[in-house]
């Protein structure tokens, strides 16, 4: 048994008499302070705030209901822009988006479907036509799985015109050449000589004409002057080395001259300049450029001088 | 050598002879030609290219 003094529990009661503090201590929120239970509990009563509708601001119950207000309530129609609300929103769309995608047992659907429904038709659809085979679509036309050389079919690829329809199959010959029709060509024309008045006796050079782009040649002269006018032409390349070709082969004369043709005083008549036997036979070999001199013995006091070329491009 | 001071005028003069069109250059250079011969204006060489800027 043990025997307590009086004033041994004198002491005891008056330590927790301490400990507990008296009702009007002061609060005490700071951890680091030696305080009493009453100056604590005071303390953490101001930390946690009272239950109101409207806590004392910056309480752990002041923080709770703001946190409430953000959250929404649990509702068929929460708060506006509270989470619940923009959850409930983004729940709607998922139930959209689920419904599109649709459900594994879905059936194929022809028309209006869920995408599960259309990708199974559409799985259905190439596996009817895929020859998993041959390794080739099952719905080859005839005519593009007839073997080479084969009798031509009665079906094949068309290709509508340029107003979208009147197709027509492309034809070959027999050796695969596709058939192909010329309805017309173009006929380039440079003028060397646009009227040239001749007053002198002097050289009437023309520029220098890039003809290695036609493939056909026509060289026209017509001259109104009074005077005959002598045509000589140059071929020439400008390249290295540097060429110029003036003379041609005469087989009258049995050797070189100046390749040149007289023009008679004419006022109306237009010369085919190519068709004269030394010209073509100038005019017949490759060819990358041409100039012109056209003079006259005798200075002309009327008319003009006209020379034209016809190209066909290649 | 320029052409000469009277090109204008002669230009003008041969466009209003018969059978002279822009369409062909020859008959608008020999009617031009013609024109300085009848009022003897010395020119040189010319072709229709000259007479661009003056029609």
């Amino acid at each position: 048994m043990v025997t307590i003094k009086n004033s041994e529990l004198r002491d005891l009661w008056k330590q927790a008499a301490d400990g507990i503090g008296e009702p009007d201590d002061s609060p005490v929120s700071d951890g680091s302070s030696e305080a009493t239970i009453i100056a604590l509990l005071k303390g953490l009563q101001g930390i946690i705030g009272l239950v109101t509708a409207s806590p004392t601001s910056n309480t752990v119950q002041d923080r709770l209901k703001a946190l409430a207000d953000r959250i929404g309530e649990v509702a068929a129609s929460p708060t506006a822009n509270t989470l619940l609300a923009r959850l409930k929103t983004l729940e709607g769309y998922l139930d959209g988006l689920e419904a599109g995608i649709g459900a594994p047992s879905d059936a194929a659907a022809t028309g209006d479907g869920s995408l599960i429904a259309i990708v199974k038709q559409l799985r259905a659809i190439l596996t009817d036509v895929w020859n998993d085979t041959n390794h080739r679509l099952n719905a080859a036309l005839p005519d593009v799985s007839a073997e080479f050389g084969s009798t031509a079919g009665s079906k094949g690829l068309m290709i509508a015109g340029s107003d979208g329809s009147n197709a027509r199959a492309i034809k070959t010959k027999s050796d695969g050449t596709v058939l192909t029709e010329l309805t017309g060509r173009i006929v380039e024309e440079v003028v060397v000589y646009n009227a040239l008045a001749i007053a002198s006796t002097g050289n009437n050079l023309s520029g220098i004409i890039d003809v290695s782009k036609y493939r056909a040649l026509s060289i026209l002269v017509r001259s109104s002057l009074d005077q005959s006018a002598s045509v000589r032409v140059t071929s020439l390349s400008s390249g290295v080395p540097s060429i110029r070709i003036t003379k041609s082969w005469d087989t009258s004369t049995a050797g070189f001259v100046d390749t040149a043709v007289v023009i008679p005083v004419d006022t109306e008549r237009w010369y085919a300049l190519h068709t004269h036997p030394q010209f073509a036979a100038f005019l017949s070999q490759p060819i990358r450029q041409l100039q012109f001199n056209v003079v006259c013995t005798v200075a002309p006091t009327s008319g003009s001088f006209m020379l034209v070329i016809w190209g066909v491009p290649n | 050598m320029p052409m000469p001071a009277e090109t204008q005028v002669a230009v003008a003069w041969a466009l209003q002879q018969d059978g002279v069109t822009v369409d062909e250059s020859s008959t608008v250079v020999d009617a031009v030609r013609q024109y300085f011969n009848s009022h003897s204006i010395p020119y040189e060489t010319f072709s229709y290219d000259d007479l661009a800027p003056y029609l």
